[in-house]
């Protein structure tokens, strides 16, 4: 009797062994296997399970794919001075012909992902594990694509040659589910903002807006968003927006609606000659920070209490405070940020154009005075 | 065909393949060796190692370095075998102007020169710069840049200045956006005034005024180091003069603009005259002719001068009866109002009258 018991066992474990495998297979998030077709790799944000979302402003796309990059690691800190140099190397050239477009860190593996591009536009996408620099494979990939040109302007009309619009993608992000995309046109001075579920769908449910903000309650104009994150104020999820003249604006989550003229409310403006460049949310200690780098300011923080108790808007000309207007901003002892992203609560990666010219990425792990 | 698929990339052998250099050095004192190179689109995409070169060694153990120090790392790429020996492809092209290393088990055997392209080779221009007119209002919000064949992204802030009357540099006059406004096959590019500084009361414009001021000439000047994709530069610097005229804060008005209209049975054209100049890009694609209740008469579409009219010539002769003219809203002066409102709206002083709509019409009869 015990034998066929053992044989039913035996087979019951190779069967769960076989569903467990065969599971394994399936690509997650409907994804499918190829080589996705990437004009360039000009934004980058992580979803879940080590999904890397590649913005693709020049094809006018998001691609989701799948890094296999999704084993619990440690950080590892990097202190690399001239990375420009490092990679231009690595890439047969010279620092002068290639940019680094973007960085993200994956929030499992806490490994840095790095968007390069070199002079004639070809789009390189490199992987750090530890100081250790690697391309990441995207041909024969797990891959989904969700194409952003959804606009009448960009059918082609009929005895008008190719249309003129470019759609370009500012900044990427991945909240409860969805995908969001700022983005701007060179036709109108003005955002759309796209919530895209994730996985993607064939029936795109894009929510595309028209976003306002008023300079101090009098005139009101569109712009494009700049850069923003999603964060938590008053029990609220709010998006955080910054424009590319220059007010940090909040809109609540819940109401960025297809279609709906949905104005943010203004808590700063960054002030002059100045082009908001990235925005994260850390947490030290029990407080939640916003750290905000710039073209031409120092590193912001602005601390989360200070947002909520702000509850105006910028109505009336505030006083300047480090030529910022509305919620009190912290300047960094950081100049000169060109990308950040967190790597956990605590620690960030940046990439910093140093006052000797040496272009440095590091972690603020040897630098925790930073959010104290 | 024509290659060995080796580790991941397969070439397709409809690449054009040019033979375009090839140097010989041994450091060795071996007999001359061949390295060619790949070439597509004016990008040296791949080294061809034939001969002696390929012969009896172990891909592994190539590796192609930058030339110049000892210590420059291999360069990330692939080998495969092709049918005229190996072929390397880099990550990315080669650049131009350098000179690249062949290392077999660490010692240099063979090296190139990717050659550079003089300005003539190159061939980049400024074909035009749009609004073309020399008088644009002082709000002036974005410049067309149409260049003759594809350039380098990320460079407008270095090589596009804006000069007052004096000659001084206008500073932060630009929006220094990144990813730059681009299309797709990078000759047309989007250069915004800085938009914070034009809009009234935000702190851009408070602190440091508008990039233009009434009355004043000024020059857009495109400095001729603009390099091109094709790793060359601009054959010359390229100035657009103006001078800055009063504010414009009002939405450009479809009833105010006048109708050339052409008689039934003919090709006709019709020429819409807006009597100011509206926005290069958008004037291309906002426009539409029907019959009502029809579909769309198809034809061709003319900026005129200045991009103050468009001519519209249709491929079958214009019918007798009314005709609509649709307009999409999002249709801008250079200022940035659109048809359904200004730039900027004063909230105190709301100009709104009509309401908005995603396309406004305009009716004109053709006759005999």
């Amino acid at each position: 009797m015990k034998k066929p018991a053992v044989i039913f066992g035996v087979c019951a474990l190779i069967a769960a062994l076989a569903a467990f495998t065969f599971r394994a297979e399936e690509s997650p998030y409907k994804l499918k296997l190829g080589t996705p077709e990437i004009k360039s790799i000009t934004s980058l944000a992580f979803g879940p399970d080590g999904i890397l979302f590649i913005g693709d402003s020049k094809g006018a796309s998001v691609i989701a794919l799948n890094t296999k990059d999704a084993a619990n690691a440690e950080i590892q800190p990097v202190n690399i001075e001239g990375i420009d140099k490092k990679l231009a190397g690595m890439l047969g050239t010279t620092a002068d012909n290639l940019s680094i477009l973007d960085i993200a860190v994956n929030p499992i593996s806490k490994k840095i992902y790095l968007a390069a591009q070199s002079g004639d536009g070809t789009p390189v996408l490199l992987c750090m594990e530890g100081e250790n620099i690697k391309p990441v494979a995207l041909k024969d990939v797990e891959f989904d694509i969700v194409v952003l040109n959804n606009s009448p302007a960009e059918d082609a009309k009929d005895g008008r040659g190719r249309p003129l619009r470019v759609s370009s993608i500012s900044d990427l992000g991945y909240a409860d589910g969805k995908l969001l995309v700022s983005g701007l046109s060179n036709q109108e001075f003005s955002s759309t903002f796209r919530s895209i579920p994730f996985p993607f769908t064939d029936k795109q449910d894009y929510a595309s807006l028209e976003i306002f903000h008023a300079a101090h309650g009098r005139y009101e104009t569109t712009s494009p968003i700049k850069t923003f994150t999603t964060a938590e104020v008053n029990g609220k999820e709010y998006l955080i927006a910054s424009y590319t003249c220059t007010p940090l604006v909040l809109f609540p989550l819940d109401e960025l609606k297809a279609g709906t003229h949905v104005k943010g409310r203004t808590i700063a403006e960054m002030g002059s000659g100045n082009q908001p460049l990235d925005l994260v949310s850390m947490e030290k200690d029990g407080k939640s920070y916003l750290v905000m780098s710039n073209s031409n300011r120092p590193v912001f923080r602005v601390n989360f209490d200070d947002i909520e108790s702000f509850e105006g808007s910028l109505t009336e000309p505030v006083t300047a405070n480090f030529a910022t207007d509305g919620v009190d901003f912290v300047s960094m002892p950081m100049t000169n940020v060109l990308q950040l992203d967190k790597m956990n609560d605590d620690t960030m990666v940046i990439l910093q154009r140093r006052s000797n010219g040496s272009l440095d990425l590091w972690t603020t792990e040897k630098a925790q005075h930073l959010l104290r | 065909m024509g290659f060995r698929h080796v580790p991941i990339r397969l070439l397709l052998a409809s690449s054009l393949i040019f033979f375009g250099s090839w140097l010989s050095y041994s450091c060795s004192g071996s007999p001359p060796t061949e390295i060619s190179i790949l070439w597509e689109e004016e990008k040296a995409v791949g080294l061809i190692l034939s001969g002696d070169l390929a012969e009896n060694r172990e891909m592994a153990d190539f590796t192609f370095h930058l030339g110049g120090a000892e210590s420059s790392p291999a360069i990330l790429g692939e080998l495969s075998l092709a049918d005229e020996g190996y072929l390397f492809t880099p990550l990315i092209p080669f650049t131009r102007g350098q000179r690249y290393e062949v290392r077999y088990q660490g010692l240099t055997i063979g090296s190139v020169v990717v050659p550079s392209l003089s300005a003539e080779e190159a061939g980049l221009e400024v074909l035009a710069i749009y609004p073309s007119l020399g008088q644009l209002p002082e709000n002036q919000l974005k410049f067309y840049i149409q260049f003759s064949k594809p350039m380098r992204e990320g460079q407008s802030g270095a090589w596009a200045t804006l000069l007052d009357s004096k000659g001084d540099t206008v500073k932060g006059a630009f929006l220094d956006l990144q990813p730059e406004l681009w299309n797709e096959d990078q000759t047309l590019l989007t250069l915004w005034l800085d938009p914070g500084r034009i809009k009234r009361d935000l702190i851009p414009n408070q602190k440091i005024g508008a990039p233009l001021q009434e009355g004043q000439s000024y020059q857009l000047v495109l400095s001729e180091a603009w390099p091109g994709k094709n790793g060359g530069n601009l054959l010359r610097r390229h100035v657009k003069d103006f001078v800055a005229n009063a504010r414009d804060s009002t939405s450009p008005k479809p009833d105010t603009w006048n109708l050339d209209i052409p008689k039934a049975e003919t090709l006709g054209s019709l020429t819409i005259d807006f009597r100011e100049a509206l926005d290069y890009s958008l004037l291309q694609e906002v426009f539409a002719i029907k019959r009502p209740e029809e579909a769309l008469i198809p034809g061709n579409w003319t900026l005129g001068p200045e991009e103050k009219s468009i001519r519209f010539t249709p491929e079958k002769p214009w019918q007798k009866g009314v005709h609509l003219l649709e307009i999409e809203s999002r249709l801008e002066d250079l200022a940035g109002n659109n048809l359904n409102r200004p730039f900027e709206t004063d909230l105190l002083n709301p100009v709104r009258t009509e309401k908005e709509t995603e396309l406004k019409q305009l009716h004109f009869e053709i006759k005999d």
